[in-house]
Order: C-alpha cells, then structure tokens, then sequence
C-alpha cells in the first residue's frame, strides 16, 4: 500500500508560494530578459504549472482529508454496501483496516468525538465489526481510553458506546439471506470484543459504581454495565486482574483535604465492595453452570476446576473449594465465594492503605522531617483499611 | 541582465525554496515529483542567475 502523508496546513501553504512563484515567472517574460533565456523560461513555467497541478489534485482529493474526515468516509462507504457485515466475516481484509493505518491517536480522539455524536448510526459498529484487524482496533481502543491520557467523563461515554455497540450486534445487525457469514469468525470476534470491552473497562472499574461521580455516571447504571461486561468470563479475568491497578490509581487520587479524603475512601470502598459482589455472583453462577454441565461429564471431581475461567484470577484452591461445596452441599457455594471474596480485599486493604500513604507524600501532608505520621493520615489509613474490609459490605449490598 | 530580471528570479527562487520546505512534512510518490520538479526549476532559476548574461 502506498502512504501518503500529508500535512495540510503546510501544503496549502506551499500552494501559495507556488502560485507566487508562476505568477513572477509570468513577469520575467516582460522584464528585460535576454532572448536565450525565454526556453528556460518555459520550462519553470511548465514545472511550475505540473507541480501546482499535482499538489491541487492531492489536496483536493479524498484520500488527502485529514486523518479523521478520511476515516469516515472509508467506514461509510464500507456501511453503505448491505452486505459489509457478512463481508467483513469472510474476507482477509476490509477497507475499514485502513482506518487504522491512517488515525493515530488524536485522530481516533477526533473519530469517536463525532460517533459520541450519531450513537444510532452504525458507524462505530461497522468499525468494530468491519475491521479484520483486531490487535490495531485493540490498540486505538486502548489508547482512546486510557486514563492516563482520557478524561474520566470521556471515557465513560466512549466505553458506554463501545458496550452499545458490541451488546446490541444481535438485534442491529442485517439479516441477510443471501450472503455467506462465516459464523466461526463471527463467534471469535464476539468473543475478542467482549474480552476487549473488560479489559478497557478494567482501569474504570471502580468509576462504575461508588466512583461514578467522578465520570459523570450514575451507580445504578454503573453496576448494571459492569454485570453485563463481567458476564463474559474473559472480560471479567481483565477486570479482576486490573482492579489492584484501579484500586492504586484512586487512592493516588484523593483530594488534598481530611474531609474529602474520608469521604472519597469511603467511595472507593463502596465501589471494591459493589465489583466484589459482582464478581462474586458471576463466579457462583459461572462455577453452577459449569457444574450442572459438567457433572455427569467428568467422572473426577478433581478435574473440574480446570473447567472454571475463574482460577487464573482468584486462586485455584477457592476455586476448587466452590466446586466441592456446590457438588456437595449447593447452599455453601455462596458462602466459600464470599471467603474468595473476603481474601480479594484483604489484598485490597493493603494497597489501600499503601495507595493513602503514597498520596500523602505527593500532597505533601507528611512532613518529612518528622518520624511519627500526622494523626490525619494515619486515621485516613486505618479508615481505607476497616472501610474496605467492613463498610464496602455497603457496595455488596447495593450490587446484590 | 538587469536589476529588475534578477530581482524576480530572486523572488522566485525564494519562493520555491520556501515551497520545499513547507512540502518537506508531507510524504508519497506525488510529493517526491513536486520536490525534484522543484529542485530542477531551482537549478535553472540559479543557471540563470550565474550566466547573467548582459
């Protein structure tokens, strides 16, 4: 494929100073100029005129738009053939591939900005249905909402239209009868999207639910988002395996004075408790499902944690433990989930309280010239840790 | 060749080197033709500029 880049801005420039340049040439002609030099004359002319005939024709051509207008008319005219959803699962590549070839990261800034826009048009679910390209379509969505780089209000609207998009596939896509869908492609892709959706949703878990205020969402919607995208096995392995990260990257984030610290660890704590439960409740529906598939299938109970999508996340020994109670006693199933949960944030104090200190450093509430830590920050940590273990039931009862 | 007639191929010169540089950020086969069109119509403007012929 040949790149073309252009920097629009210089090259409209330049088309200026080319001008400049043919219309002075056109003035030698009646400056005095010696005789034997009127064919070099014409010459420049004729360069001059090709040049500024070709740098017209890429400025005002299509595949010269910036970056974003670009990419929009790629994925509009991929939509506009009725038949791009079946394309897209049959064919090794699709003009939608281009976009990300094109956009970098600004630029895809720019391209979710305008879907936020037109939520009902089927643009964003024609890129992530119509690329064939994952790892890139994976990358510009990480990079879009990342939370070093995006802001929280941002990135609640692009990970809600993102879970739009992917969530109502079945009810927006064409029913198309005589195109050829590759359902095994179709079935990976819905699998990569949702597994996708955890993993950009794993540095955001918290905002989801008791941080909601902090990404202009409600709790309510929050947690009924979270339990849809952690309904998916491998999403919720990204979101358990990003919530120490979360968990970090709030408590780094308290505000500077006692009062609002209190209160924001008081909403964090709100929010681990609500993302347990929801964790927790997947992993007991998850271990019952595999449970009544699996029982008259595997003749050894001791085989049937490998079955479980949980244990690389939580620790095979709980796993195992939940499998023995709902084979043998069903109502324990609940409860040895519940210890699952209570060892997670257990580990969760300890980052907590780790993340308070780390906070007080950078807001430079500690003095560091005294040994002893002032009494505010030592009750801030003593609160992250006991609201964790305790008031975050708080969460578990808003999730449950 | 007089004042006038060296002044504008100064001007021109100018404004093609000015040209190239503004180009110099965009890249592809097209821009690659612009620039040795350019070079060469530089390379006649100083021609030009050196023979003088009075």
């Amino acid at each position: 494929m040949t790149i073309l880049v252009v920097d629009f801005d210089a090259s409209h420039e330049a088309l200026r100073w080319l001008s400049a340049a043919e219309w002075v040439t056109a003035r030698l002609r009646s400056s005095g100029m010696p005789i034997e030099f009127l064919s070099r004359i014409d010459t420049v002319e004729d360069l001059l005129r090709q040049s500024h005939g070709c740098l017209r024709k890429i400025l005002d051509s299509p595949l010269a738009l910036p970056p974003t207008e670009r990419s929009l008319v790629i994925i509009d005219a991929w939509i506009a053939d009725p038949k791009w959803w079946a394309r897209s699962t049959t064919r090794e590549r699709t003009p939608v591939d281009d976009v990300f070839d094109v956009l970098d990261a600004p630029a895809f800034d720019r391209l979710f900005d305008i879907l936020a826009r037109s939520p009902d048009s089927d643009r964003l679910f024609g890129v992530l249905f119509g690329t064939t390209d994952v790892d890139a379509l994976r990358g510009s969505l990480i990079d879009a909402t990342d939370p070093r780089r995006v802001d929280p209000a941002i990135a609640r609207v692009r990970i809600e239209l993102l879970a739009a998009a992917v969530f109502d596939e079945p009810e927006r896509r064409p029913i198309l009868t005589n195109a050829s869908v590759d359902l095994a492609r179709l079935k990976t892709r819905r699998a990569e999207l949702r597994q996708l959706l955890g993993e950009l949703s794993a540095p955001w878990q918290l905002h989801f639910t008791g941080l909601a205020h902090l990404w202009g969402g409600s709790p309510e919607d929050g947690i009924e988002l979270l339990r849809r995208i952690a309904a998916n096995d491998e999403a919720a392995r990204e979101l358990i395996a990003g919530l120490d990260a979360a968990t970090r990257r709030a408590f780094l984030d308290l505000p500077t004075d006692h009062e609002s610290r209190m209160r924001r660890i008081d909403d964090i704590a709100f929010s681990i408790g609500a993302t347990a439960a929801v964790f927790e409740n997947e992993l007991i529906e998850d271990a019952e499902r595999r449970s009544a598939a699996r029982r008259s299938a595997l003749a050894v109970p001791a085989y049937l944690p490998l079955g479980l999508s949980w244990t690389a996340s939580l620790t095979l020994s709980v796993a195992s433990g939940i499998i023995g109670a709902r084979l043998d006693e069903g109502d324990s199933v609940r409860e040895t989930a519940r210890d699952a949960d209570h060892a997670l944030r257990e580990r969760l104090t300890r980052v907590a309280t780790r993340g308070v200190l780390d906070s007080a450093i950078a807001n430079h509430l500690i003095d560091p010239h005294d040994d002893d830590l002032p009494t505010d920050v030592r009750i801030e940590m003593m609160h992250a840790r006991d609201s964790i273990l305790d008031a975050g039931d708080k969460g578990r009862r808003f999730a449950d | 060749m007089n004042p006038a007639s060296t002044a504008l191929l100064e001007e021109i010169r100018h404004a093609i080197e000015r040209t190239r540089v503004l180009l110099d950020a965009s890249q592809g086969p097209a821009f690659d033709r612009i620039d040795i069109d350019l070079a060469h119509v530089l390379a006649i403007i100083r021609s030009m500029m050196v023979s003088s012929p009075s």
